[in-house]
């Protein structure tokens, strides 16, 4: 019985049946998930603090921001200086002469709470230089109209509130004109995960907030441009989308002469093929100083890096048609033109439209290196500004996008093959095990009649 | 009759051609240095287009910056007044019409925690620009210190990937300026920056050095870039404005607006009368001469260029003067 069933996976050029090849479609996609998870979320990363309540010390070279992730040995030289500097504090004003400070350095301080006010709801994200809500917080949160629940403060803290709180009332509307207690850092024990190191969840979040984030995102959130994900994403699209175009556009007409004509094909192949041997990003520079520092080059980049594999494509393909047609057309007195548009070109349609498919997926590939021509733009800034500022967090999920877009095009396109050309024997089968149909003929026995050529594997553009 | 229409005709269209020629916008080069980025308020504000003069400012990296400039894409650059000289020996030359500041700290070399002084780095690696401002601090750092250029080796890096080269852990110290010095420093727990150009006050300025023939064609333009200067420069000294300025800069190089904050004390942002006193001939580096000419020393003495720069051609407060009124 064991070795029945087991033979039923492993079975030599035979083909899976449904159930099957879908519980394998799904893993094929679970496994890496779940290294990916296991890497993640495993026990053998070290514990950092994760700031929570922050603040600045003229003795530090840093400045920590809430959500920093300090090591130990950062964190315990980050609370000891800011300790240092309230016992100096509290010195100096036991001492009959309390530290002057001015109105902004004391803003400052009492900024520290806004964090914490966000996470308890007792202020918005936006109020962050809103100073006179802020101060009512404390002044709220001394008197114990206000309490922490959600992210709790230290006692060391409430107390330094309650002392703050006294000078801020008795300064009346006015800045108080001596230093306020700083408040004291606070942090969560956050897992220390390599930068580059994303967990899942944190990647779907970020995922979701950019493609839900409105034209206007939080202070903060974007870099030097404040695009959405969504937006950018729009501009990658238009690239490719313009670059492939302007491919096909001359190598469509270009192909099919060359796969008609033997004339046509020996002046053009072997310059194409060479050229396709030279990397389109090494033109970059070159277009750059012909198309200037907008979408020109980028668009370019993608258009050089299609175009020769888009001829020599097609062109092969125009040549697979079955000669036996043109044979029967010129037996029934049809002319050269009439070879050429009645019987070549509805021929290699649906084996074109297949090719054109392929070569889209490939367009994307040349994406990133273009989008950094020139002007930067779309996903592809994202991926360079943000991975030059470790920030993986935001870059993992534009690379994502790049992936999912491509796959799932191809998908669709291959989908609706089969409403384009009905007369093709289509796989029958739902949209995801038809993909793995399409790996499984590779493997398995060629079932098809030859006029449809086994579908290539998905091209997964990185 | 006529005849004399047609002329006036023709002379008032080529007036109008020379008219619309000017009309090209001023080209900037700027980059990521806390004095420069703070044209970024006259750019946001509207203020250039309030003062009626047309320019565009440049995004780039700084060594890209100078590049541009001496390849004739840009009318001005922003450079610090010991590489408008480098810029001038080996590319095309310039002249400063405002100081925007000096730098007080924020130009740094910032070393592991292995290494607690300069003199620490000997026989290591440090990775810098080679033939700019980082460069040249190392070299003075060196010289204070007692050491020849030939105890360290250099690796030439691009300042903006310094961080991340640093991070990388395979070279010893680093020289950039902020915002790079602070990610680097950030980045690698432990890491101090050993020299600073506070330690040499004045060794550095940072100007707007513009093409000289735009200067004497179209210098009622650039005037009026001055007076955004002086503006922008009012503005920013005033503490009620810092919030709103630290949002703009920190949004231009992307850092968050409190972790931009120290920046300006590092960057010393001239008012007009510091400006003004900078302008002042005399040796030493508390005026921009002084310096410029112990920079000039110091690139023919380490062999950057071969011949001493004619110093005072580089530098013209004269529109400066003007714009206050002086």
């Amino acid at each position: 019985m064991k070795a029945q069933s087991r033979s039923r996976w492993w079975v030599v050029r035979k083909e899976l049946d449904q159930s099957q090849a879908t519980i394998l479609m799904a893993l094929s996609f679970i496994l890496p998930l779940v290294i990916w998870s296991i890497a993640s979320y495993g026990p053998w990363w070290k514990v950092a603090h994760q700031v929570s309540v922050s603040a600045e010390s003229p003795r530090l070279q840093s400045v920590y921001s809430v959500g920093d992730r300090l090591e130990p040995e950062v964190w315990k030289e980050f609370s000891t200086s800011i300790a240092k500097d309230n016992e100096e504090i509290v010195a100096a004003r036991n001492g009959g002469t309390p530290l002057a400070s001015s109105a902004r350095q004391n803003k400052k301080i009492v900024r520290q709470i806004h964090p914490i006010a966000v996470v308890n709801g007792w202020l918005t994200r936006g109020q962050e230089l809103e100073d006179d809500a802020i101060r009512k917080t404390w002044i709220d949160l001394a008197g114990g109209k206000l309490k922490a629940t959600k992210e709790p403060l230290s006692d060391g803290n409430l107390k330094i509130i309650k002392t703050n709180a006294e000078m801020l009332a008795k300064a009346g509307t006015d800045w108080p004109t001596e230093s306020l207690l700083k408040l004291l850092p606070q942090s969560s024990k956050e897992v220390s995960r390599p930068v580059y190191l994303v967990p899942p969840d944190v990647v779907a979040k970020s995922f979701w907030k950019g493609i839900t984030a409105t034209s206007t995102p939080e202070a903060g959130d974007a870099g030097a441009e404040r695009k959405t994900l969504l937006q950018r994403y729009g501009e990658s699209w238009r690239t490719i989308v313009m670059g492939f175009l302007l491919a096909i556009l001359v190598a469509i007409p270009v192909g099919l002469l060359c796969g008609t004509y033997d004339f046509a094909s020996k002046i053009a192949e072997p310059f194409v093929n060479f050229f396709s041997y030279m990397p389109a990003p090494a033109f970059g520079v070159v277009l750059m100083a012909i198309f200037g520092l907008d979408m020109g080059p980028k668009i370019m980049l993608v258009f050089l890096g299609t175009l020769p594999s888009a001829i020599l494509m097609i062109s092969k393909t125009t040549r697979s048609l079955d000669g036996s047609l043109l044979e029967a057309a010129q037996t029934l007195g049809a002319n050269q033109r009439q070879l050429l548009t009645t019987v070549v070109i509805p021929g290699i349609l649906p084996s074109l439209y297949k090719d054109l498919r392929l070569l889209f997926g490939t367009a994307w590939t040349w994406l990133v290196i273009a989008e950094l021509l020139g002007f930067k733009s779309g996903l592809a800034e994202i991926i360079d500004t943000h991975g030059r500022r470790f920030q993986f967090d935001i870059v993992y999920p534009a690379i994502l996008l790049i992936g999912l877009s491509g796959f799932f095009m191809d998908q669709i396109l291959a989908y609706l093959a089969r409403f384009f050309f009905p007369w093709m024997d289509q796989p029958k089968k739902g949209f995801l095990s038809r993909f793995f149909s399409a790996r499984a003929r590779i493997l398995g026995p060629a079932k098809q009649p030859p006029t449809s050529a086994p579908e290539a594997p998905t091209t997964s553009p990185s | 009759m006529k005849p004399t229409k047609s002329i006036l005709l023709a002379a008032f269209a080529a007036l109008a051609s020379i008219v619309q020629l000017a009309a090209e916008p001023l080209k900037i080069g700027y980059s990521d240095w806390p004095g420069w980025v703070a044209w970024e308020i006259g750019i946001k504000k509207g203020w250039f287009k309030e003062a009626g003069v047309d320019v565009e400012f440049v995004w780039m990296d700084y060594v890209k910056s100078m590049e541009a400039y001496a390849a004739g894409k840009l009318d001005a650059v922003c450079v610090t007044n010991g590489d408008a000289l480098v810029t001038g020996a080996t590319g095309k030359p310039s002249v400063c019409i405002l100081i925007n500041d000096f730098s007080n700290g924020n130009d740094m070399i910032v070393a592991k925690g292995d290494y607690k002084t300069l003199k620490d780095l000997k026989g290591k690696t440090i990775a810098l620009e080679e033939g700019f401002v980082e460069h040249l601090l190392l070299l003075k750092g060196l010289e204070m210190n007692g050491m020849a250029e030939s105890d360290i080796t250099i690796k030439n890096t691009p300042t903006n990937n310094t961080p991340q080269v640093f991070a990388s852990g395979q070279v010893d110290a680093i020289g950039a300026w902020q915002p790079n010095s602070g990610q680097a420093l950030k980045l690698v727990p432990g890491s101090k920056s050993v020299f600073t150009s506070k330690n040499v006050p004045g060794l550095i300025y940072d100007g707007l050095y513009c093409d000289r023939d735009s200067v004497k064609t179209r210098r009622a333009d650039w005037l009026k870039v001055v007076k955004v200067w002086t503006k922008i420069s009012e503005y920013m000294a005033n503490e009620k404005n810092i919030d709103d300025a630290l949002a703009i800069l920190a949004e231009r190089v992307g850092v968050k607006p409190a972790e931009y904050e120290p920046l300006l004390v590092g960057t010393k942002i001239l008012s007009t009368t510091e400006a003004l006193k900078a302008w002042e001939k005399a040796d030493g580096l508390g005026s921009i001469y002084g310096s410029t000419k112990v920079v000039d020393e110091f690139n023919v003495k380490f062999k950057v260029y071969e011949k001493p720069a004619d110093v005072d051609s580089y530098l013209d407060p004269t529109l400066f003067k003007e714009a206050i009124g002086k």
